[in-house]
């Protein structure tokens, strides 16, 4: 449905799997329980076309030949931005859920974890935990005897991720140990299994969750 | 029976699912009690020094040690899912001032806490450019039939142009420059 919008431009190819690119990340994100990666590259390059074409529909609006085509972009520059920013609630929800263990994650992780926040994202997760210490100090640690006043470690939120889900293999990946069991990950299938198992190959962008 | 009160706050938040009123007397009398019990707790350690590896006196501690950590449990719990239910509030309205009718439900720290979850977001917003929390629904037309509920008057919109939104007009605008209103109860989407 997707494509036939895009008949007409010039750079066909590049658009498309831009696309494909951001409502793949969107759906990982959607289906993984812990937090991924943040797609910079791809979210940069979808931000910028909008750009580029806000303006470019906002010079052919006022050409009547042109309004119509206009509309149909400003369509899909909706659509788009739709995409983008369930994309990026999807991520915030997750953030004010496990703030504490995802702070944890950078502090003490490698290269890996320190892309797993976009600057914005870091900035807000910081400021998220200040307030949500602050207000749990003032409504009742503070009031509490001294020894009892610090958080339990065990009560810190960390996503679960013994839960099933459903992927699908980017390519053939050959033999996996999973649950003491090899499976022989074909491109064309489809597999429902525990994701801390396959948590490592969607990681690394071997694995889509659908 | 001990942290019956801190209990009775867990209970009563389950049994709905709006916010109901910040029950500040019985998380009071829970911090009341998690003190007396920490007080009484100490006496007994430092009274009894030398027996404190006997059943009688170990049993005695672990039970009021566990019982503080549940009073205190207990009243975070409470605490917690009354913020997400007013974070939830702040995500499905797009609003970032509280009705009346919500603020007298709210203890004083909560109303601060969620001006300051506004504040937070918003810059979060402005800094992406987008605003996450209106349009929940995915865009199936540019262009939506909208009736006025609620005298606005003259409007400009983002787009630039200006309308008069007057009450119990229908008006055929763009989307992204009303959802905000249509989300406010301004204006009513005709389907």
């Amino acid at each position: 449905m997707m494509n036939d919008e895009y008949g007409n431009s010039n750079n066909n190819y590049k658009e498309l799997t831009l696309l494909d690119k951001l409502k793949r990340a969107w759906i990982n994100e959607k289906y993984a329980p812990n937090l991924l990666i943040y797609e910079e590259d791809i979210i940069r390059d979808v931000m910028e076309k909008i750009e580029e074409k806000e303006s470019l529909c906002a010079s052919a609006i006022s050409n009547i030949n042109l309004q119509f085509t206009a509309n149909i972009y400003e369509m899909e520059i909706e659509r788009l931005k739709y995409i983008i920013k369930c994309y990026l609630v999807e991520r915030i929800k997750k953030i004010d859920k496990y703030y504490t263990s995802i702070l944890l994650q950078i502090e003490n992780g490698d290269e890996y974890d320190d892309k797993l926040l976009s600057e914005f994202e870091i900035n807000y997760c910081q400021k998220y935990k200040a307030l949500m210490d602050g207000y749990f100090k003032n409504t009742l640690l503070n009031s509490i005897p001294k020894d009892f006043q610090k958080m339990d470690s065990n009560a810190i939120n960390k996503p679960f991720l013994n839960t099933f889900v459903f992927c699908k293999p980017r390519e053939d990946l050959g033999d996996f140990l999973v649950d003491d069991e090899t499976i022989d990950f074909k491109k064309s299938s489809i597999y429902f299994l525990r994701y801390l198992p396959i948590k490592s190959l969607v990681e690394g962008g071997k694995m889509d969750l659908i | 029976m001990f942290t019956k009160k801190a209990i009775d706050l867990i209970i009563e938040l389950r049994s709905t699912d709006s916010i109901p009123h910040y029950n500040d007397g019985s998380i009071k009398a829970t911090i009341d009690e998690i003190i007396a019990l920490y007080e009484d707790l100490i006496k007994t350690i430092t009274e009894h020094k030398e027996q404190k590896k006997e059943p009688y006196y170990l049993t005695h501690a672990i039970t009021f040690h566990n019982s503080i950590n549940r009073d205190k449990r207990c009243i975070l719990a409470y605490l917690n899912e009354r913020l997400n239910r007013i974070k939830e509030f702040r995500w499905s309205s797009g609003q970032s001032l509280l009705p009346d009718l919500l603020k007298e439900k709210l203890s004083q720290n909560e109303i601060q806490f969620f001006s300051d979850y506004d504040k937070i977001l918003t810059e979060y917003n402005s800094k992406v450019g987008l605003d996450l929390t209106v349009d929940p629904q995915p865009p199936k037309e540019l262009y939506i039939e909208v009736r006025v509920i609620k005298e606005l008057g003259e409007v400009v919109l983002n787009s630039g142009c200006t309308v008069n939104l007057n009450l119990n007009t229908t008006h055929f605008l763009k989307r992204s420059d009303i959802t905000t209103l249509v989300k406010n109860g301004s204006l009513e989407h005709i389907l």
